[in-house]
């Protein structure tokens, strides 16, 4: 039996108490994503094509409890102040297990133009907004979050108004009891519309586990530019399936970066739709990943629009007994000449039991394109190790200090500074194993050398 | 020149995985002293200095190495460094995204924890920084970059001096940095490697050629041949070499 049976059955039983909880913009499209899970025979498994590292399957199988009565959980308002990343200098809200939580002065510090409230007051108040999906609907992750999704956050900036400030989501856990949540977060950036998005997942209790079934759906119309940071640093109990699906319209500008700094097991996808001339795409990725961790990249870039521009670069470390995937489709469609596509993936395999898959992929139905992609998995330059330890530099220190170089080419793709240089930090000391979110995540193997 | 003894090496025998290339090596280092060790292309010259050092790629297999008291083979090579060994690289290791200033602070507050001190400062360090560049003339730009990452060859050269005027080591091994220099940065290294001299430290000059010991005047010239020292002599000794070749060190030693 697969695991998709206890959501439908839970569906099937309980659809109106779920959408009793939800708004209709987000109940219409439940039946359809229904529809979609029935068809299939089960979720992905690892081995699976386009899933080297990560089982859709394994991950939904446990039977997580799911707030449909959206029940309301204490919050300790510590935990919404302990994200890692600085809310000094961000306009924050966040992401209770499944609601969205924002102290009631947040909209009206604001600035005029930009919104952000939750799904729920969006449907009200932008219904065709939610209505209307860029998401693959016939994606898993997506049909299982559109089946399940009661509410999650909507951001709105206005016709060219730019945002300095980041705008950042902090996602946490907090229950005693095992809970998947659903969360669906969309982010529309109107014509010339500029903003950088901080979304930072920090399930910090390890009381239970918890599973994040997450989409993050961006409409970027004409020349509207997004700078979205994507931060994960959860616990040996958390787990995350999530689809970022982006729809860019012309001479629009995407910077999206995503982070996993720890977790037990984590797929990301990104799906990015090009509708018209000069768009860009910058994709980055940086995975650190020890223990036992699974950590899976996948993107799908279509290019079909012409002179486009895509750029990819995904990065990981590996530890101790870490899974690493990267799964990187390109697809060039014959109308979209001058094409300008760059897929690199390169990781660092720091122990010898530690795994990396990569399948980058180019698709090119165009004569008139640039397109390139390459692999490699390697291991820390011996001689530069050396080279440093005769300087008297540490081995593990000399280690550090080249994965961080390694890893520094990702966060120069982070356009905000005061943000890179935050998260440098929090790399910096994930490798040095003090992550405040757990004790025990520490690198064993880079610890020991 | 004192009669204490630096570096004491007995017998060392050392290879690469099964292939043996140093067997056995006798030499006796006093502060105050230079050392060349010289010979033919595969000689061992370059092993000697990455045993010495603690290159993993060499192994031991007999013999000993005594450094002030100490069994230097069983030290980290990190651990070398901070007691006082400094090896000069034949080829200069780029690193690209560590900065020379970071690699630097890491090195110098790696040495003073060892001795359970406390981390310079920013404007000590930066101070530090700045007088012992002026010894090897070495480009302050050349400080925010990555670590020899498109540096000339004169650069990296004169970066690895300006490394050893800030980590004041006892015993320098310079191993062939006179490749790949031009006969100004040849001077401007010498220079600085003759100035971080004096009565404490001591230095082995690795060299193929007589032209760099124009510069750096040896008290005494090994010639290391098929992992062996064959001859040992003084400053003369090396001048014969650039006149009459290895050869007749070699007839000497094959025909033995």
């Amino acid at each position: 039996m697969s695991a998709i049976n206890q959501y439908l059955e839970l569906f099937r039983e309980h659809a109106s108490v779920i959408n009793a909880h939800a708004p209709a913009a987000l109940n219409m499209r439940r039946e359809a994503a229904a529809r979609v899970l029935e068809a299939l025979p089960r979720l992905p498994k690892a081995g699976d094509e386009g899933f080297e590292c990560v089982s859709l399957e394994d991950m939904f199988a446990p039977d997580y409890g799911i707030n449909i009565t959206r029940r309301k959980f204490d919050i300790n308002p510590a935990e919404l102040n302990g994200c890692d990343l600085p809310n000094s200098g961000t306009f924050a809200a966040s992401i209770v297990n499944d609601a969205f939580v924002a102290d009631e002065k947040f909209a009206s510090r604001l600035p005029r133009g930009v919104e952000v409230m939750s799904l729920i007051d969006a449907a009200a108040k932008y219904p065709e907004a939610i209505e209307k999906s860029v998401a693959p609907d016939t994606n898993p992750i997506v049909a299982l979050n559109t089946l399940l999704v009661q509410d999650g956050v909507y951001i709105r900036i206005d016709r060219n108004v730019v945002v300095e400030k980041p705008i950042q989501i902090l996602s946490t856990f907090n229950t005693s009891e095992p809970l998947l949540a659903a969360r669906r977060i969309i982010i529309d950036m109107l014509e010339g519309a500029q903003a950088t998005v901080l979304l930072c997942d920090h399930p910090r209790s390890r009381q239970a586990d918890y599973l994040s079934c997450r989409v993050v759906e961006v409409r970027l119309s004409d020349n509207a530019q997004l700078d979205f940071y994507d931060l994960e640093e959860s616990t040996e109990r958390s787990r995350r399936a999530s689809v970022f699906a982006a729809e860019q319209q012309p001479y629009s500008t995407l910077n999206a970066v995503g982070i996993t700094l720890s977790t037990a097991t984590t797929r990301n996808e990104f799906h990015i739709a090009h509708h018209g001339p000069g768009i860009n795409t910058n994709l980055g990725g940086m995975v650190i990943a020890g223990g036992n961790e699974v950590v899976d990249n996948a993107t799908y870039v279509v290019h079909s629009t012409p002179r486009c521009t895509s750029r990819q670069l995904f990065k990981y470390a590996m530890f101790d007994h870490s899974h690493g995937a990267f799964e990187g489709l390109v697809t060039v469609l014959p109308q979209a000449t001058h094409t300008d596509a760059q897929q690199t993936n390169r990781n660092l395999l720091a122990s010898a039991n530690a795994k990396m898959n990569a399948m980058p992929q180019l698709i090119i139905d165009c004569d008139e394109v640039k397109a390139s992609h390459g692999a490699t998995t390697g291991q820390l330059d011996e001689a530069a190790l050396f080279y440093m330890q005769q300087r008297g530099i540490p081995q593990s220190e000399a280690r550090m200090m080249l994965i961080n170089a390694f890893m520094d080419e990702v966060l120069q793709r982070i356009n905000h500074e005061p943000v890179r240089e935050r998260l440098r930090h929090l790399v910096d000391r994930r490798l040095r194993g003090c992550s405040a979110v757990c004790s025990n995540c520490s690198i064993d193997s880079l610890r020991k050398q | 020149m004192n009669n204490d003894i630096l570096l004491q090496v007995t017998d060392l025998h050392a290879g690469i995985e099964s292939r043996e290339i140093l067997r056995g090596i006798n030499l006796t280092i006093r502060p105050g002293e230079v050392h060349a060790i010289m010979g033919p292309n595969g000689s061992g010259k370059s092993t000697l200095s990455g045993v010495l050092a603690g290159d993993p790629h060499y192994h031991v297999t007999s013999g000993k190495a005594t450094f002030h008291g100490l069994d230097l083979l069983s030290l980290a090579p990190e651990d070398r460094s901070h007691e006082g060994l400094f090896l000069s690289f034949q080829y200069p290791v780029e690193i690209p995204g560590v900065s020379m200033v970071n690699f630097m602070r890491a090195a110098v507050n790696a040495k003073r924890k060892y001795f359970n001190q406390e981390p310079l400062t920013a404007g000590d360090f930066l101070k530090l920084m700045r007088q012992k560049r002026a010894i090897v003339e070495l480009d302050n730009k050349l400080a925010s970059r990555s670590v020899n990452e498109g540096f000339s060859g004169g650069e990296k050269k004169r970066n690895e001096i300006f490394q050893m005027a800030v980590l004041e080591p006892r015993l320098s091994i310079l191993d062939e940095t006179d490749s790949g220099l031009d006969i100004d940065a040849l001077r401007i290294v010498a220079s600085g490697v003759n100035k971080l001299r004096n009565e404490n430290n001591a230095t082995i000059v690795i060299t193929h050629y007589q032209r760099l010991l124009d510069y750096i005047r040896p008290d005494f010239v090994h010639i290391l041949y098929k992992g062996k020292i064959v001859y040992s002599g003084g400053p003369e000794l090396a001048l014969e070499l650039e006149e009459r070749g290895y050869d007749w060190i070699k007839e000497q030693v094959d025909n033995q």
